[in-house]
């Protein structure tokens, strides 16, 4: 059954500020398609090992640890400094690329362990907040999978920011992944947004997700 | 906390064929020392937990040291809890409060360091993390773990494999000549607490372990002495978890019973050994 056909969402659906969003460094999400494969194929199976009852079992995987590892200094070193360069390019008016470049290569290399390090940043409101914002659109556009949940969390975390801007691109970042799970937190956000511009925007990313999924129900 | 279980006589069937049989006799839970017992909060995107009084509000003073790393955003509590010590670590995704051994240098005997027999511990523990996921005090909540490493002395190293033996029924150890096993498996099983489609993980790590405590004096040339014989232990990490995959926050009102189903889970695995 090609279900991925009935229930991608037209293009001209999507939100509008979504599209007119330029975007330099990265390639865009991933297919509508691409995202339900994915989902299907992170379904784990296990792997025999041993003389042990499969039928009781699944995911031998470390996925399912709890245990908290130290992340690294160098790593968050490495964060100050792309938070750094963010701000003096922010400065020379030469935002952007690099920025993007540097963040979408953290992820890539660290993975989770680059969004932890990040994390504070957003969350802290630590730094400027134009960098702070185009972090959360890279963060919903970024193409890469181990990472998807934490930087949906974070997405949905920025919601609920101090700074209007900061709420606006994780609203955008969100529209971007196209994933009906933020709608909890949609609804809640629009009901606590005192600005009746950015109350907009986000119910039309709202009525977009609940779109998709009501699509996915079938 | 005298006597033994029996554990039940059971075969495990592989591609067909009878693997082990088992009718052995494990020793009380009550054997099991606890080297760490933790509670870990995957937090929701709506909670925030930079400003938090929770140490003050369930010790009821300050700790007695914190630790704030402002570029990590994470804050580092410690202080005494009955035998041992609490720790509370907190950053923007989860929280972690950890039961640990305090080890004293001027009375150390070269035992492996413990807060005391399992099964009364982690009463006391579970009590204590009940009173913080108790609303309105816990943050929201969307993944929640109980860990605990624990160990059974044993006075040699094919003592060590032969429990092993006992605690695993799918595996085979051969006591005598064997080394270096280490046998980690999920067996995940849905949650009788009440709460719609929650899975729980429950992550067993069996090994035995060789500890010997060496000093190390620093002050001119540095010089290192023994400070106790080689220890073995028969050990088990447990990390007995909600999965991951749930989709939305745990319901707040039903945390203390997920996690007392948790510790339930764990109590049951140190008890009974790996068992689906």
């Amino acid at each position: 059954m090609n279900i991925h056909a009935q229930t991608s969402p037209p293009i001209e659906d999507f939100p509008r500020k979504w599209l007119c969003r330029r975007d330099s460094v990265l390639t865009n999400e991933k297919s509508w398609e691409e995202s339900l494969q994915w989902k299907t194929a992170s379904k784990a199976t296990t792997q025999l090992r041993g003389h042990v009852d499969l039928h009781n079992i699944h995911e031998t995987d470390s996925n399912v640890s709890t245990t908290r590892h130290e992340i690294s200094e160098d790593l968050s070193e490495k964060a100050v400094k792309l938070f750094e360069s963010g701000v003096r390019d922010l400065l020379d008016d030469s935002f952007g690329s690099n920025f993007l470049l540097g963040l979408t290569s953290l992820i890539n290399l660290h993975s989770n362990d680059a969004i932890a390090v990040i994390t504070p940043f957003v969350l802290g409101e630590t730094v400027n907040a134009e960098v702070i914002s185009e972090t959360l659109t890279a963060l919903g556009r970024i193409e890469h999978l181990p990472s998807y949940k934490f930087r949906r969390w974070l997405l949905e975390s920025g919601l609920a920011s101090s700074s209007p801007r900061i709420r606006d691109s994780a609203t955008l970042g969100l529209a971007s992944m196209r994933d009906p799970h933020a709608i909890t937190y949609l609804q809640r956000a629009i009901q606590q947004e005192p600005s009746e511009e950015l109350r907009q925007d986000m119910q039309s990313v709202l009525d977009y997700l609940e779109r998709i999924r009501k699509c996915l129900l079938g | 906390m005298g006597g033994s279980t029996i554990f039940p006589s059971c075969s495990f069937i592989t591609g067909g064929k009878v693997k082990k049989t088992i009718a052995a006799k494990l020793p009380d839970p009550a054997t099991w020392q606890s080297s760490t017992l933790r509670l870990t909060a995957f937090l929701g995107p709506t909670a925030r937990v930079s400003e938090n009084t929770w140490w003050a509000d369930l010790i009821g003073k300050p700790p007695e040291s914190r630790t704030i790393r402002q570029q990590k955003g994470e804050q580092n509590d410690q202080g005494p809890f009955e035998q041992g010590t609490i720790a509370l670590n907190v950053n923007p995704a989860r929280v972690d409060w950890l039961f640990v051994p305090k080890v004293d240098p001027e009375k150390f005997e070269g035992n492996m360091p413990t807060v005391g027999s399992f099964p009364e511990v982690v009463d006391l523990f579970l009590k204590f993390m009940q009173r913080w996921l108790t609303p309105p005090m816990c943050p929201p909540i969307q993944r929640l773990a109980f860990g605990a490493i624990l160990h059974q002395p044993v006075d040699r190293r094919a003592s060590g494999y032969a429990l092993l033996n006992s605690f695993l029924p799918a595996v085979d150890v051969d006591p005598q000549n064997s080394s270096d096993l280490l046998y980690q498996i999920n067996r995940p099983r849905q949650s009788t607490c009440g709460v719609k489609d929650l899975l729980i993980n429950r992550v067993s790590k069996w090994s035995v372990m060789s500890v010997q405590f060496v000093g190390i004096q620093v002050d001119q040339a540095p010089t290192t002495k023994i400070l106790g014989p080689e220890n073995f232990a028969c050990n088990v990490e447990l990390d007995i978890s909600t999965d991951k995959e749930f989709q939305s926050e745990l319901p707040r009102e039903q945390l203390s019973i997920i996690f007392q189903e948790l510790v339930e889970l764990g109590k049951e695995i140190a008890r009974d050994g790996d068992i689906p």
